[in-house]
């Protein structure tokens, strides 16, 4: 474990080296990082502002869900998005092998390779939009709520994580299917609604949807008690 | 014959990957599905709204261009367009044409799609145009992807001068999403909101395509969108013919 530990804080920092090697690209990635975090806030603000419950949500609360989303994807696609899309093509390319050769574990190269740096705005964008929301709008939150949002939100990062991978293995049968990546990325988008939406359409499509429906909406429930 | 050749071929393609075309056709899908189940919880389920996300969906399918990706990173980044330069049909043509197979595979989806949802649920799609209006139709839903498709192209031809136009497309998908109609119908926005939109080109291959399709625009209406459209497709066709002029002088390739 100590040795894995000490590899990851080597590629944090070989990431971090590749930002200077490479600063348009990166200013270009926080950009559109931006870009998507601002976006979905207007999106839930233009759907509330046609209704004021969902599903038992306050459209106040359905905005927390949003941003709930937007820190979780932040983390998520900082640490583990990347790597994902670049399966494809070492699958394609035959470079799979040359990972099974090296004396370390195969899902650990897979999955944490490159840190996207840049996609961590959404994060720090999403936790200063959610400060200033639950102060303007008075919600009272305690050190244990808040203590409890973040394991959750740690654990739903660790959820969408499994969610991902089960879909990529399919890329070693299908290495072509490169687009898979942007179904997951839409998949994700499930996490910005609240979980009672998915049981409205019947149990068993609730069951395939349950795992992505929780990573947010869960967190946030703990946060609002 | 050339074009048909050139057609044959770009058809091959396509239909070589077909999976990857229907995770293409689940993306809309599921965003939009998303949305008429959200509404569903606010009491806002009437078959009206549920049809709206179903021809979005379609409409998405059939008018939404996504040349620009090929163009800029393909083509002018890693410098494909040199293959392109030395055939005898203009780039805009050949980039037209090889989407046509793409579409064609989309609506044979498409058709399916519908087909199942009316048998299985008659009522989620109300679709009440005249049969007078049809011809009207499907002028607008060319009009609409040659709108998508042109404006798309101009977006790739800006890697001419920038290396990496993906921030701006990613912003401009955004601004698509929202200014065509995407997150709900344009009626329900905000008036300012709802200005705008009707002064870019987004709505005219988004949301009017869509409401077209719904019957709900009358005859006159249905000559004014393609007014409009024309106007539009009019000034796109000179900046993208501007920006391939200028673009092309910045544009080298080299190789052993």
């Amino acid at each position: 474990m100590k040795r894995y530990i000490r590899i990851y804080k080597a590629i944090i920092k070989i990431n971090a080296a590749l930002i200077l090697a490479y600063r348009a690209n990166f200013i270009n990635h926080i950009f559109s990082s931006f870009a998507w975090g601002v976006f979905n806030v207007v999106l839930i603000l233009l759907l509330t502002s046609k209704t004021k419950l969902v599903f038992g949500w306050r459209s106040e609360e359905l905005v927390i869900i949003t941003i709930g989303y937007i820190i979780v994807t932040g983390v998520f696609y900082s640490l583990f998005a990347h790597n994902f899309e670049n399966f494809s093509r070492v699958i394609d390319r035959g470079e799979f092998d040359s990972l099974l050769l090296k004396p370390l574990d195969t899902q650990f190269q897979i999955s944490m390779m490159r840190v996207s740096f840049a996609s961590l705005i959404r994060t720090v964008f999403g936790t200063i939009f959610l400060i200033w929301w639950l102060s303007s709008h008075h919600f009272a939150i305690g050190p244990f709520q808040v203590a409890g949002f973040i394991i959750l939100v740690g654990l739903g990062v660790i959820v969408m994580y499994s969610v991902w991978f089960l879909f990529i293995a399919m890329l070693m049968w299908y290495p072509n299917l490169n687009n898979i990546i942007e179904l997951l990325y839409t998949l994700n988008g499930f996490a910005r609604y609240p979980t009672e939406m998915f049981k409205s359409i019947g149990i068993a499509p609730f069951l395939v949807f349950l795992p992505l429906s929780i990573i947010v909406a869960t967190p946030v429930k703990v946060l609002l008690q | 014959m050339k074009w048909l050749r050139m057609l044959a071929l770009y058809f091959e393609r396509v239909f070589e990957y077909r999976l990857r075309s229907f995770i293409w056709l689940m993306l809309p899908l599921i965003n939009n599905f998303m949305m008429i189940l959200f509404w569903s919880g606010a009491g806002i389920n009437t078959p009206a709204i549920s049809s709206y996300y179903i021809l979005l969906t379609v409409g998405g399918l059939l008018t939404t261009s996504h040349v620009e990706l090929e163009v800029s990173d393909t083509d002018i980044k890693q410098g494909q367009l040199v293959n392109h330069l030395t055939k005898p049909i203009s780039y805009f043509w050949a980039q037209l044409l090889s989407e046509v197979p793409y579409r064609i595979l989309q609506a044979l989806y498409v058709s399916g799609m519908i087909g199942v949802l009316l048998i299985f649920f008659p009522h989620a799609l109300t679709i009440s145009p005249s049969i007078f209006h049809i011809p009207l139709i499907i002028i607008i839903f060319v009009m609409g992807y040659m709108l998508s498709f042109t404006f798309k192209l101009s977006l790739g031809y800006l890697s001419f001068w920038f290396k990496d136009v993906r921030g701006l497309t990613e912003l401009v998908t955004i601004i698509i999403i929202i200014f065509s109609g995407g997150i709900m119908p344009l009626p329900w926005y905000p008036s300012l909101l709802q200005t705008i939109s009707n002064i870019l080109p987004f709505a005219y291959s988004g949301y009017y395509c869509v409401a077209a399709l719904q019957g709900i625009v009358p005859l006159g209406g249905l000559f004014g969108i393609i007014a409009v459209q024309g106007v539009w497709l009019g000034v796109l066709l000179i900046i993208n013919n501007a920006l391939w002029v200028n673009g092309i002088k910045e544009f080298t390739a080299v190789g052993q």
